[in-house]
């Protein structure tokens, strides 16, 4: 029964104390439901004092963010189980030695970012981990992975390590490429306050991710306000519990996801100037990655994984007015061939996985070990199917 | 500006806002002048583009035409107007019966027109006899049709009660204040968040159908959607009502009720008398209770009057459903719903015949034929909406993933868990509600329903300004 159902119109008295308890009775309900909420939420999702930050360099735009080589560093984020990273003397994350491919081995080197290099999965986990013994299976010769992927390994920092790339001595270069990656193309240092400010400070000429603009001026007060106000709740634990089981659904990730701006450029049709640009950006790392796997004679495959929004509006089939699943690989694909380089498909096989779209985390949106499974499967199967490893295995050195 | 189609904060903001400059002066001649502008500020915000608002224009003032053509005693005008307005509506939302090439060539806005349909068609009826309708005056009636609080989805209120809400406004002190504020709260709450987390269920559960889910899945999946949709739908259209309803009482306007717990309703024809109050009222008067009439002075047999009756509830819900929607599927979610009625009725007809009326009562009134029959209400209703939400394409797409057994299997479950749960919930409802400490009401004083309603602001406002998870649009604004 509505109030409005059982609204008597006779005057009735207000009581005065009521002047008091009622604001009392808002309150109390206020900080109640909060501070309850709060706790809960700091029960289920915790995150470990330490990261990935104590392991990796962030401060030299030279190289990107690498990691210190035999370093090893945890990390628990909110949504992950507690993650050891270890880094071989190179620096990287993977279970080959610094040293020279073992003999009778085809051996790809990956490259690319977060989740190539296994955010917030143990290292067996990782479909890198699990690529190369799928492979080993199918073809019957030993494929190792070795995994030169790197958090915030995005295209203009990966196009300044393409030595590292030479050194590990690869009969495959693979790159997936993600729509963060592309959108981000030009992103050789993050900007994470506290870790680099003295860097952010004196900024280069190699790109660095900065802090929002500062607005000034009594006009834009109230927003700046109500903007700050947004941020703080944002950032209490309540409201990351409410976004982990509220973006378990697809359809409101998918709502969440399509109302964000440039950071879903890639799904937007006609494709933005600023994707056009990046993509410009990606085609110039791509350039001297191409050249060096060139250099190498070794074929280069390039793939794109999709994220979550894109694998849910794949295994829709369909996408609202105004975005498209398949636009990022029909514009990757041409500057990929135009290199000689290889694009191999797996967005297609990943959309007929049963709930591929739930094998994420639902506000991080890296993925967990179920989906590093699906996503070696079905590389696996691409490189196959295209015949990427026998085409190789002939020049194979 | 955008959101005053909506259950948004732009809305309540602007109802809140005429509220209070309507408290400014006590004169019905100011009250008027303030809902009008009001109203059709709201419409030009609504619709920028002028142009685009001359259909609704043109179909005002035919009605209004109309209204004088009756009033002034105009032979045969009565049957002539019902017939024109009608027309020219159904010629204005282009159903889809007529040719495509008949249909004004630009861009222009409907919003609101099916409710100033029915607003327009009852005052050109009650203009045929003495009262209010028929000394209606332009002012009047453009503030009648076009009233902001009921001008996108009703509710649909009668002429006399408008005009007697203007001549004697009704009283507004603090406790009903407060009492208004926490039904706009309410209101907000149902459409941004109860809606939105029902739509979420429909729509994973729909897109569930098109992935590479077992057939078992798949099946369950057509169960939550059905399950969902109808609890979805009221919350999108109550929650809008509730807001509406309470900023018009905060004008010191009541409007009629559109909603009083359907889903507890033993009998699909009581679940119309509880689901759209004003809608169904309206047929009942204009089309049920005319219709049954002209067909018993056709047809004097007594033998016959039960089965007139039925067919009048046949004809009568099946216009609900065609009201809703220019496509063939609306006219089958129609059939539907007159088909419901119709069984519903001939059922009670078949029980009265065998046991006799008094015996009836008591069955109908048991605990047990209750429950399954609140369960079989909602289920029926619950799968008719198929046609409502979906078009014949999406209709083969679940066909073709649940087939035939599917739809065979969702029903009685559908049934069946509809009428444990609404069991349950109905028992837990009555139990606490009667819980009280002292004689005062635990669940239903004054503090207790200031903590659920800061509770439900406080978790509108994360889902609206925290999250911006955008909500679903008020359904009825499109029909």
């Amino acid at each position: 029964m509505t109030a409005g159902e059982s609204d008597g119109d006779r005057p009735r008295p207000f009581p005065r104390h009521d002047l008091i308890l009622i604001p009392l009775t808002i309150l109390a309900t206020l900080l109640l439901l909060a501070g309850v909420s709060e706790l809960v939420a700091r029960f289920l999702f915790r995150e470990s004092a330490t990261s990935t930050l104590s392991c990796l360099i962030l401060t030299d735009p030279t190289t990107g963010v690498r990691a210190r080589p035999g370093s090893h560093c945890r990390q628990k984020a909110f949504e992950s189980p507690l993650v050891d990273y270890r880094f071989n003397m190179c620096g990287f994350r993977t279970s080959q030695g610094c040293g020279p491919k073992p003999p009778n081995h085809y051996r790809i080197v990956l490259i690319g970012s977060s989740l190539s290099f296994g955010m917030h999965v143990a290292q067996r986990d990782s479909f890198a981990a699990r690529l190369g013994p799928l492979l080993s299976r199918r073809l019957g010769r030993q494929v190792e992975v070795y995994n030169e992927a790197m958090q915030w390994g995005l295209p203009a920092s990966v196009a300044l390590r393409t030595d590292a790339i030479a050194a590990a001595q690869p009969d495959m270069i693979l790159w997936p490429v993600a729509g963060f990656d592309i959108v981000n193309a030009d992103l050789i240092l993050p900007y994470i306050p506290g870790v680099q400010q003295e860097l952010h400070d004196k900024r280069g000429a190699a790109p660095i991710a900065s802090a929002a603009p500062s607005e000034r001026g009594l006009a834009s007060l109230p927003g700046r306000i109500w903007r700050r106000i947004v941020r703080k709740l944002t950032d209490t634990r309540s409201i990351f519990m409410l976004r982990h089981y509220l973006y378990r659904s697809q359809s409101q990730i998918l709502a969440h996801t399509l109302t964000q701006g440039s950071g879903i450029d890639y799904l937007r049709t006609p494709p933005s100037a600023a994707l056009r640009r990046n993509l410009t950006v990606f085609a110039q790392a791509l350039d001297r990655v191409a050249a060096q796997a060139r250099a190498l004679g070794v074929p280069l495959v390039i793939t794109v994984l999709p994220s979550r929004t894109q694998s849910i509006m794949l295994a829709d089939g369909a996408a609202p007015s105004g975005f498209d699943p398949n636009q990022l690989a029909r514009l990757l694909r041409p500057i990929v061939e135009a290199r000689h380089a290889h694009y191999v498909d797996i967005s297609t096989q990943l959309a007929r996985v049963p709930h591929f779209g739930q094998l994420y985390f639902s506000v991080d949106e890296h993925m967990p070990a179920d989906g590093h499974q699906a996503i070696a499967e079905a590389l696996a199967n691409a490189l196959v199917r295209d015949k990427q490893i026998a085409a190789v295995g002939r020049q194979a050195r | 500006m955008t959101g005053l189609d909506n259950a948004s904060i732009q809305f309540i903001a602007f109802g809140l806002a005429v509220a209070l400059i309507m408290e400014l002066g006590r004169s019905p001649r100011w009250r008027h002048a303030v809902l009008l502008v009001a109203s059709l500020l709201s419409i030009a915000l609504l619709t920028p583009d002028l142009i685009a608002l001359v259909p609704l224009a043109g179909f005002l003032l035919l009605g209004y035409l109309a209204v004088l053509a009756v009033r002034n005693g105009v032979p045969r005008a009565p049957a002539i107007c019902v017939i024109l307005i009608v027309g020219v509506y159904v010629w204005l939302k282009q159903y889809s019966f007529l040719p495509a090439g008949s249909f004004l060539k630009f861009p222009y806005s409907t919003l609101g027109l099916s409710y100033v349909f029915f607003r327009v068609l009852h005052l050109v009826i009650e203009a045929v006899q003495p009262g209010p309708a028929r000394g209606i005056g332009a002012g009047r009636y453009l503030t009648y049709t076009l009233n902001f609080t009921t001008f996108v989805s009703g509710p649909i209120q009668r002429y006399e009660d408008f005009e007697q809400e203007e001549a004697k406004p009704a009283p507004l002190d603090m406790a009903i204040v407060g009492e208004q504020i926490e039904r706009i709260i309410r209101g907000f709450f149902k459409v941004n968040v109860l809606a939105l987390l029902f739509r979420m269920v429909h729509d994973d559960a729909f897109a569930a159908l098109a992935q590479p889910l077992s057939h078992e899945e798949k099946i369950f999946a057509f169960i939550r959607i059905i399950a969902a949709d109808p609890l979805f739908l009221y919350c999108n259209f109550s929650g809008y009502i509730d807001i509406v309803i309470a900023l018009a009482r905060l004008m010191r306007i009541r409007l009629p009720e559109n909603f009083d717990r359907p889903f507890s309703a033993a009998s699909f024809i009581d679940f119309w008398n509880r689901w759209h109050i004003t809608l169904s009222s309206w047929l009942k008067t204009y089309v049920y209770n005319p219709l049954l009439i002209a067909m018993m002075r056709r047809n004097r047999s007594k033998a016959l009057e039960p089965v007139l009756g039925v067919v009048c509830f046949f004809v009568t819900f099946f216009l609900i459903g065609i009201w809703h929607g220019r496509t063939s599927e609306f006219a089958f979610f129609g059939v539907l719903q007159g088909t419901g009625v119709a069984l519903n009725k001939s059922w009670q007809l078949l029980l009265i015949n065998r046991f006799g009326r008094k015996k009836y009562r008591q069955i109908a009134t048991s605990p047990v034929y209750t429950a399954i029959a609140r369960g079989l209400t909602f289920s029926w209703f619950a799968l008719t909406m198929i046609w409502f939400w979906a078009d014949w394409q999406q209709i083969a797409l679940i066909r073709g993933a649940v087939g035939i057994e599917g739809w065979l299997v969702a029903f009685p479950v559908l049934a069946v868990a509809a009428t444990l749960v609404l069991s349950a919930w109905e028992t837990l409802r009555s139990r606490l509600f009667a819980l009280a400490m002292r004689d005062v009401p635990l669940l239903t004083n004054r503090y207790a329903r200031t903590a659920f309603t800061t509770a439900m602001l406080m978790i509108a406002f994360i889902f609206v300004a925290v999250l911006s998870q955008p909500a679903p649009g008020i359904v009825y604004r499109t029909f």
